[in-house]
């Protein structure tokens, strides 16, 4: 799709719904300097890209964090690897709800600092009960308290995402290892997605990410961790620059109890698959019919 | 495709070359610290045979008040256990299955999975205990982490700890925590 499509398409939609004003007004945000250049590369969306656009655009975004941030980063493009399809799993009989997750996502990710963001929330909720509802996330005394489990929630990589049919200018959308990705040049900050997500699963850049430049983490890839403009939404991507290298998830390795199982839903022989078929997992909000590829289960 | 006949020999070189999943072994001769100075090498740091012959008849050595004391400040709190339902009374330099079969401390999770056989299949199936490194063994080994890394042996309660990341949530602070 061409800028301009893409401009003309967001009129029509407008024009039949009034959508157009409505997110331009909840898009006040996207910042329009140095993105909005007038190279070709930066006027397509990833999908419409040839190889040698995207080698331009790794440069451009490589040069970009030198020039503002003064750090030397390798940004690659990591696609699928055939044949794989990713699943994760979480023991909620060993989690402690100590957030190291969520740390180490706020870390690898490159999120903003001043906010503390990340891809994954811990919501710590009453034993025997699984009403979302009447959990916290803002707990500050010493875990696991008595009575209470622990609950990480990230992006679900859905089979059926809602925030992929929610945009409305298809820069969010999933790919064939499941990873529903995010093109953050193409994003245009209108939070349907977020809106959409019945998990509270996407994040709002409302800022420009301030990260120091030493904590800046160098390995990145498109669609994943690289530094992402004010006024864009993202989420989870199951630290797709790592997991298509055949790495673990960031969040897994920093656990220190050993809750979180990742693999290949493909390969019968694998933890992940193993984990779904001797224990009794469950998905989250299953009644939306998003049919999530994240798994709960609890020992009995 | 592999062609239909194929010798084992062939079906090992075609099948991809797997990276090992490395277990963290735990110490095969812990030292105790005596609690006592000495002045011989090393100093403070005693293996088990030392004082605890293979021969249960052995004399009890002369500083055995001491080491009593240390021993006792150990803490077991790990169910009804005594140190026979784990240590060999024979050799205290190993460790003794239900069957009486010595092994070595190196080997001590045969001995929890004894007692905690369905911890040890979640071990086994990824969904207890700690791992780094690569999902994919065909691109880079696993390391994982060995019960006893997180439980004290003797008192194996996990421990609590604070929560380590301040929590700052704009969606629970705009929306209340009862959504
Ligand atoms: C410097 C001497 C010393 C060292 C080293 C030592 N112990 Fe002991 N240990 C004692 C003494 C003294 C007692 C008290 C009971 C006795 O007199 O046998 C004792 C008691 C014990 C007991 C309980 C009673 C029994 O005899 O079964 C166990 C189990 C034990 N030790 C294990 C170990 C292990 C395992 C190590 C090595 C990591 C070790 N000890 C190292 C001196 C020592
Ligand atoms: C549940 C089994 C179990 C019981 C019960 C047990 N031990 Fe141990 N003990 C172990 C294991 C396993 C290790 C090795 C720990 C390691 O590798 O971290 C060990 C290590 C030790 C050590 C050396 C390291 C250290 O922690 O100081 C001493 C001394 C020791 N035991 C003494 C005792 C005594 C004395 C008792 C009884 C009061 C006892 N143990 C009861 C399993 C047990
Ligand atoms: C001889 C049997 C036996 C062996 C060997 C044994 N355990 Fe235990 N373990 C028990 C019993 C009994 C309990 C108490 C269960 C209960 O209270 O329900 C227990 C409890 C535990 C607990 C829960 C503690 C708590 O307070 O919540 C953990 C963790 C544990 N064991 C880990 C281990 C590890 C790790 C090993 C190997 C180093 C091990 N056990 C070896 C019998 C054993
Ligand atoms: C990476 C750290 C880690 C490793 C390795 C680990 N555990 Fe645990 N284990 C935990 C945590 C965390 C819990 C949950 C504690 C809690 O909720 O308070 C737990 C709980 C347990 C319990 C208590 C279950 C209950 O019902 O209360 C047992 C028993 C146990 N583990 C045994 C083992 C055995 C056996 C191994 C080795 C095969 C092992 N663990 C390896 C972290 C670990």
């Amino acid at each position: 799709m061409s800028d301009l499509t893409r401009r003309l398409l967001l009129k029509a939609i407008g024009g039949a719904l009034g959508l157009a004003a409505v997110a331009k007004a909840l898009a006040p945000l996207r910042a329009d300097g140095e993105e909005t250049t007038v190279e070709g590369f930066l006027r397509k969306s990833y999908r419409d890209l040839s190889p040698e656009e995207i080698q331009s655009l790794i440069v451009h975004l490589e040069e970009m964090t030198r020039r503002v941030h003064g750090v030397d980063v390798t940004i690659r493009d990591a696609p699928p690897i055939p044949g794989v399809e990713f699943g994760f799993a979480l023991n909620l009989s060993v989690c402690t709800g100590c957030r190291a997750c969520v740390a180490a996502c706020h870390r690898e990710n490159n999120h903003d600092r001043p906010s503390a963001e990340s891809y994954i929330r811990v919501l710590e909720m009453t034993q025997g009960s699984l009403d979302l509802a009447h959990s916290t996330t803002t707990y500050d005394h010493p875990v696991p308290a008595p009575g209470k489990f622990y609950m990480p929630v990230q992006c679900m990589q859905c089979r059926n995402p809602p925030c992929v049919r929610a945009c409305p200018v298809g820069a969010t959308w999933q790919q064939a290892d499941g990873i529903t990705v995010t093109d953050y040049n193409w994003c245009i900050g209108c939070r349907y997605c977020e809106v959409a997500c019945p998990y509270h699963a996407r994040r709002f850049n409302w800022t420009t990410p301030e990260i120091p430049a030493a904590e800046i983490n160098p390995d990145q890839a498109l669609l994943a961790n690289t530094l992402r403009p004010r006024g864009v939404d993202e989420k989870c991507h199951f630290c797709l620059h790592r997991v298509r290298d055949g790495r673990l998830p960031a969040c897994l390795e920093a656990c220190p109890t050993g809750a979180r199982v990742f693999g290949d839903l493909r390969d019968p022989n694998s933890e992940i698959c193993r984990v779904l078929a001797e224990r009794r997992t469950f998905a989250l909000r299953e009644e939306a019919g998003t049919a999530p590829r994240f798994f709960y289960f609890f020992e009995d | 495709m592999l062609p239909a006949q194929v010798s084992e020999a062939d079906a090992a070189e075609h099948a991809p070359h797997l990276y090992p999943v490395i277990i963290s072994s735990p110490d095969s001769d812990p030292q105790t610290l005596s609690g006592v100075e000495m002045d011989w090498n090393p100093p403070n740091s005693l293996s088990c045979r030392t004082c605890h012959r293979v021969t249960a008849a052995e004399p009890t050595p002369p500083w055995s008040e001491d080491l009593r004391n240390f021993h006792m400040e150990l803490t077991i709190l790990h169910g009804d256990l005594t140190c026979g339902s784990c240590h060999d009374g024979d050799d205290h330099a190993e460790l003794t299955m239900a069957n009486g079969e010595e092994i070595g401390f190196e080997d001590s999770m045969r001995q929890c999975a004894q007692c905690h056989p369905h911890e040890m299949q979640s071990f086994e199936i990824g969904a207890h205990g700690g791992m780094r490194g690569h999902w994919d063994l065909t691109r880079g080994p696993r390391e994982r982490d060995h019960c006893v890394d997180c439980h004290d042996a003797h008192a194996p309660a996990y421990p609590t700890q604070m929560p380590l990341f301040p929590v700052r949530d704009r969606f629970l602070d705009e929306a209340g925590a009862d959504e």
